[in-house]
């Protein structure tokens, strides 16, 4: 995946800035952004995870995020349990994530939700995640989705074809969200381990 | 030249809060500077620009209102005080060059390498500073007299200091001056003129029997009749440069 110098450069400096006053802070923030590393940094790992993997992976990701931008990001997840055994594509989260912070909470000066939903029916895995971010004014360039969009596209084919849907909508209180559904299966063995 | 006693009056602009704290903490160690004002976007930050008038500004590009560029622009170039860009961003750098940023401080940084900038800007002041021709009028005080620092004030419940780096202006007010800083006004029992006698007169112009302005503060003059002035002060007050005081103004501005 791509890593973005800057996500590293401000996650290096926002532990230089904890380290006098909050040094556990600043020990865990290290630690959380050497996992993050680790797992960004590894290369043929299999295509496909399980949601529960995947959102682990989210989690360091906003961990990181989170402490940066400190009270203006809270997060609100809501997981239907069984849902996390889904076989998913690698990486299929964390961009959209990515576009949530720097589209949302880094674009606010006050604070900035992101949801995340996620959950079977009939069959398909739903998800769902939306920011809230500047209500969008007609000389604003707002930029969409971008790479980060199109790689989740290119990784949604491969994994099932044409049988998925992704939904961008423009939210009229400002911010995005973006719609995920593609077929339920349960993800192999890997999910054994955690 | 810039007294060695005077500080560096000092704006941080930066949207983090650990990365705003770290920074305060930063320069609360530096004997030379003095924090006048914090902010956490890109337009308060040029809101205390023009209300503070600081010697410095530390200044974050990526901001979630508007950039650090974007503050620049409102504010122009020319009317910009000295600056420091502070980012994780290294591919503006050339575009700092070219709006004439002091230096381009890239996160993470520590103690060491923000001292270089800060000794950059310094020796930048120090030049903004050099640039104005001694006029060779005789200055109230002594070249070893930076006046007074801190001016103690009585109210209801005690005496408090204000540091006369936060005061923009001063106005006589009967037997009463009023201090005005960016966000409040103090009544104090003063005379205007010991007032003038006491303060550093390379920082502070009387410019009419009632009023003293800080000179980094004075955004322009506009003539009125009668040889008076108007004077807009960069947070956008305007007072009055009476002709009495005309002369002495002028000749102190370019001190």
């Amino acid at each position: 995946m791509q890593l973005h110098p800057h996500f590293l450069f401000n996650a290096l400096h926002t532990i230089a800035s904890l380290i006098g006053e909050q040094p556990g802070t600043a020990r865990r923030m290290v630690v959380a952004l050497g996992d993050f590393l680790r797992l960004t940094l590894k290369d043929g790992m299999s295509p496909v995870r399980s949601l529960g993997e995947e959102l682990e992976f989210v989690d360091l990701y906003m961990g990181i995020e989170k402490l940066r931008l400190g009270d203006r990001l809270t997060l609100d997840y809501d997981i239907e349990p069984a849902a996390t055994r889904t076989e998913v594509p690698h990486l299929l989260l964390q961009p959209l994530f990515e576009n949530a912070v720097k589209h949302g909470a880094a674009r606010l000066t006050g604070p900035c939700e992101i949801a995340f939903r996620a959950h079977r029916d009939n069959g398909r895995l739903n998800l769902s995640l939306e920011n809230d971010g500047p209500v969008p004014t007609a000389s604003a360039n707002v930029s969409k989705g971008g790479v980060g969009l199109a790689n989740t596209m290119a990784r949604l084919r491969l994994h099932n074809g044409d049988d998925f849907t992704l939904q961008y909508t423009d939210r009229l209180q400002g911010g995005v969200r973006i719609d995920v559904s593609f077929p339920y299966r349960q993800a192999g063995r890997v999910q054994e381990l955690s | 030249m810039i007294d060695a006693q005077a500080l560096v009056r000092t704006l941080i602009v930066e949207d983090e809060p650990h990365a705003r704290r770290y920074l305060r903490q930063l320069l609360a160690d530096e004997s030379r500077v003095a924090i006048v004002g914090e902010a956490t976007g890109g337009a308060e930050g040029a809101d205390l620009v023009r209300k503070l008038s600081p010697d410095l500004v530390f200044l974050d590009i990526q901001m979630p209102d508007i950039s650090g560029f974007d503050l620049i622009a409102e504010i122009g170039v020319e009317q910009m005080p000295a600056f420091v860009f502070v980012t994780a961003y290294s591919e503006y750098a050339v575009r700092a060059f070219e709006v004439e940023a002091v230096d381009y401080l890239c996160k993470p940084f520590d103690r060491d390498r923000l001292s270089d900038s800060l000794e950059k800007a310094m020796r930048r002041l120090q030049l903004r500073s050099a640039e104005v021709p001694e006029n060779g009028l005789g200055a109230v005080h002594g070249e070893s007299d930076p006046g007074l620092s801190r001016i103690p004030i009585k109210e209801k419940n005690g005496i408090i200091f204000v540091s006369v780096d936060t005061i923009v202006w001063i106005e006589a007010a009967d037997k009463y001056v009023e201090l005005h800083t960016a966000d409040r006004t103090y009544v104090a029992r003063y005379t205007i003129q010991s007032l003038e006698e006491s303060l550093d007169p390379k920082q502070f112009v009387r410019i009419h029997r009632s009023t003293i302005v800080r000179k980094a503060a004075v955004r322009g003059l506009h003539p009125l009749f009668h040889g008076d002035y108007l004077v807009r002060l960069n947070n956008g007050t305007e007072l009055t440069l009476s002709r009495n005081f005309r002369e002495s103004f002028f000749a102190q501005m370019s001190r």
